[in-house]
């Protein structure tokens, strides 16, 4: 079966530090997959060379078997990417902003106004989605990029920390979209997050990065197992040293 | 998928139009700055031209004799303007009057007059202009009082003429000769005097390099105000990740901010028009010139190919602004950054518009040649007297400049780089 995202030997240089230093991550069709990991350790880093934004410095890296550096245009048709620290148009409404991005994902425009109407109820935003985005609240244009991200039915979605910004009840509302986008429509998510209680709520398996490789990997029971943890919080600590 | 390039152009246009700083500043303020002067100028005109309707002059007549009747007899049946005249004994308490009334100045008959001119001496009348302030609409004052004098000179001159030859006719032996003046202008010949000629042409010549110099400067600012609102909305990243080619959100960009720069080249010339309209409708004459008898006349071809020349240009000034602006991190350095390149610019257009290149040292010219942005203006010139000799030259380097640059914007636009190089004016440093 082929993977949803096979990475092998990655490594990325800037300058002279090492965001990337050797690391290899399998995540499989359907996946919810997390990568944490302290700031610093690689983990944007390795999510914008799969969502085709940076090259490697060396080592490999596909999606669904296109390869991010000789195919980045396929792999693109595949992918959506939520960075961590993005914005929306200030000067469109939601809904237009909306129906630019599905405009690039949709076959015609029956399949535009489809995608619009998941990515409205995702945002949650109702009548706000008329008015402009500059008038948004950072959660409401959170609301609003992670309903862009999903509302098109991606192969692969790269979501740096979905929840950044939100308050309680839209995270908790956002990661129960995400389960159900993963099993209702097979999009396979590949998130990074601070948040390990997110993690271990979302993720069927984890990685955890610290200097730009990977130090654990496994579902969260069975890294609990190992490091006799009740959380992901305590496996990361002991697994890092610093506990 | 829909047209992706259409859709980037639309949303590319909503958001520089949008955006209050572009649709104020690009768009509607040359009509606002131009209305404004406009209207100033017309209302200050209007003023002056009633103030011009009549006059009010101050006359010291020291003379008492024929010739200071006879001004006063011309003064009153003054045709062009109406003369209120107040006569006063000496210039003391003409100029005490001067200070106490708004009459424009004072004009002295000195004594003797008559008795000089009746001698055969020539007589003199000094005029004392008030000046209220020192704006150019001073100078009409100046000028009637200068008319004045000059008419009443010339009357004197044919009554003394007529007394002296009464058997000839005075304005013949005043002047036998009339001037004609026809100027000779690259094989054709046109009934006008080349002082007629080149002033009706220099605002013309003055003008063309301006309006390209803001067309060119209007599109380098749209299109780097359009690159860095991408990365200071930090909307790019996701831009760059959509199932788009690269090259087609970079062309997007760029029609984008043509559209909009055209769009305010537009309205600059809709609000430079009413300003000059306002100027020529005052003082300045239309003259009745056939400019194409000289061959100055922009045929459809010639507009062709103004037309290519205009849009390599704003292409490459696009690119050149896309590169520039492609690592600033806000709107505002990416400004800084653009402002190097205003240079290259301004330098060609300040040069053309008092300056023939063709009289410089000939380092000097193959410098100013090697600025692209040269040829823009020296074609837009020669197609205005339709002289095409040089176009192909022209358009050759300036394509072959585009070319490169937008190779070179291509390039940047692909690479990583565009995330990983920051330029914060003079720094530049690498971040992950």
């Amino acid at each position: 079966m082929v993977l949803a995202v096979e990475i092998s030997n990655l490594v990325k240089v800037f300058g002279t530090k090492r965001a990337v230093d050797g690391l290899n991550l399998k995540v499989n069709d359907g996946e919810i997959f997390g990568i944490i990991g302290p700031n610093g350790a690689g983990k944007t880093t390795t999510l914008r060379i799969i969502a085709t934004l940076l090259k490697p410095t060396s080592g490999n890296v596909e999606v669904f078997g296109y390869d991010v550096v000789s195919e980045p245009e396929s792999v693109r048709k595949l992918i959506s990417y939520l960075p961590e620290e993005s914005g929306a148009y200030n000067n469109l409404s939601g809904l237009e902003y909306l129906k630019f991005m599905a405009s690039f994902y949709a076959k015609n425009r029956e399949e535009i106004e489809s995608f619009v109407q998941e990515g409205a109820k995702i945002s949650g935003l109702g009548e706000r989605l008329n008015d402009k985005i500059k008038t948004y609240s950072k959660g409401m244009k959170r609301r609003l990029l992670v309903a862009r991200t999903l509302m098109t039915k991606p192969r692969l979605a790269i979501l740096d920390e979905p929840t950044s910004g939100l308050d309680v009840f839209y995270a908790h509302y956002v990661r129960d979209v995400i389960r159900e986008y993963a099993s209702k429509y097979g999009v396979t998510v590949l998130l990074s997050s601070h948040n390990m209680l997110e993690v271990q709520y979302l993720c069927g398996k984890v990685a955890l990065i610290n200097s730009g490789r990977i130090v654990e990997e496994g579902t969260p029971e069975e890294l609990f197992r190992k490091y006799q943890s009740n959380n992901l919080e305590e496996v990361f600590i002991k697994v890092s040293g610093y506990g | 998928m829909v047209n992706a390039l259409t859709t980037l152009i639309i949303k590319e246009i909503k958001e520089l139009l949008r955006d209050p700083k572009i649709l104020v500043g690009t768009v509607l303020m040359p009509l606002i700055m131009f209305g404004i002067l406009g209207s100033i100028f017309n209302i200050s005109m209007s003023s002056a031209r009633e103030s011009f309707e009549s006059i009010s002059i101050i006359v010291v007549d020291e003379d008492n004799g024929w010739v200071s009747s006879a001004f006063k007899n011309f003064i009153e049946n003054f045709p062009t303007t109406k003369v209120n005249a107040f006569y006063v004994q000496n210039l003391d308490i003409a100029l005490e009057e001067l200070k106490r009334t708004n009459a424009s100045g004072i004009i002295v008959l000195p004594k003797d007059l008559s008795q000089n001119i009746s001698k055969g001496v020539r007589g003199e009348i000094f005029s004392y202009v008030s000046l209220s302030t020192l704006s150019i609409m001073e100078q009409g004052k100046a000028a009637t009082f200068q008319s004045l004098i000059e008419a009443f000179n010339r009357i004197l001159s044919l009554q003394i003429i007529s007394s002296k030859i009464p058997s000839m006719d005075p304005g013949f032996v005043s002047n036998p000769i009339a001037g004609g003046y026809y100027t000779y202008f690259r094989g054709n010949v046109v009934n006008a005097s080349p002082q007629t000629i080149t002033g009706t042409l220099y605002l013309q010549m003055m003008m063309m390099p301006i309006i390209i110099m803001i067309m060119l400067f209007s599109a380098m600012t749209m299109a780097s105000t359009a690159i860095a609102l991408e990365k200071e909305t930090k909307t790019l990243e996701t831009l760059l990740t959509l199932p788009v080619n690269r090259l087609t959100i970079l062309v997007g960009k760029l029609s984008g901010s043509l559209f909009v720069a055209v769009l305010g080249t537009v309205t600059y010339l809709f609000g430079f028009n009413y300003y000059m309209s306002s100027l020529t409708g005052g003082f300045i004459e239309q003259q009745n010139i056939d400019l194409s008898a000289l061959g100055i006349t922009i045929t459809p071809l010639g507009y062709t190919l103004m037309g290519i020349v205009f849009f390599i240009s704003i292409v490459a000034t696009l690119a050149l602004a896309v590169s520039f602006s492609v690592f600033s991190e806000d709107v505002r350095s990416a400004q800084t950054s653009i402002s190097y390149i205003y240079i290259i610019i301004l330098v060609p257009t300040l040069i053309l518009m008092f300056i023939d290149i063709n009289t410089l040292p000939m380092i000097s010219q193959i410098l100013i040649y090697l600025i692209p942005f040269t040829h823009t203006l020296v074609a837009t010139k020669n197609i205005l007297i339709g002289d095409y000799t040089l176009l192909p030259l022209n358009i050759g380097y300036l394509t072959i400049f585009t070319i490169a640059i937008l190779y070179v914007a291509a390039k940047l636009f692909t690479t990583e780089k565009i995330f990983t190089t920051k330029i914060s004016f003079k720094r530049r440093k690498a971040a992950e």
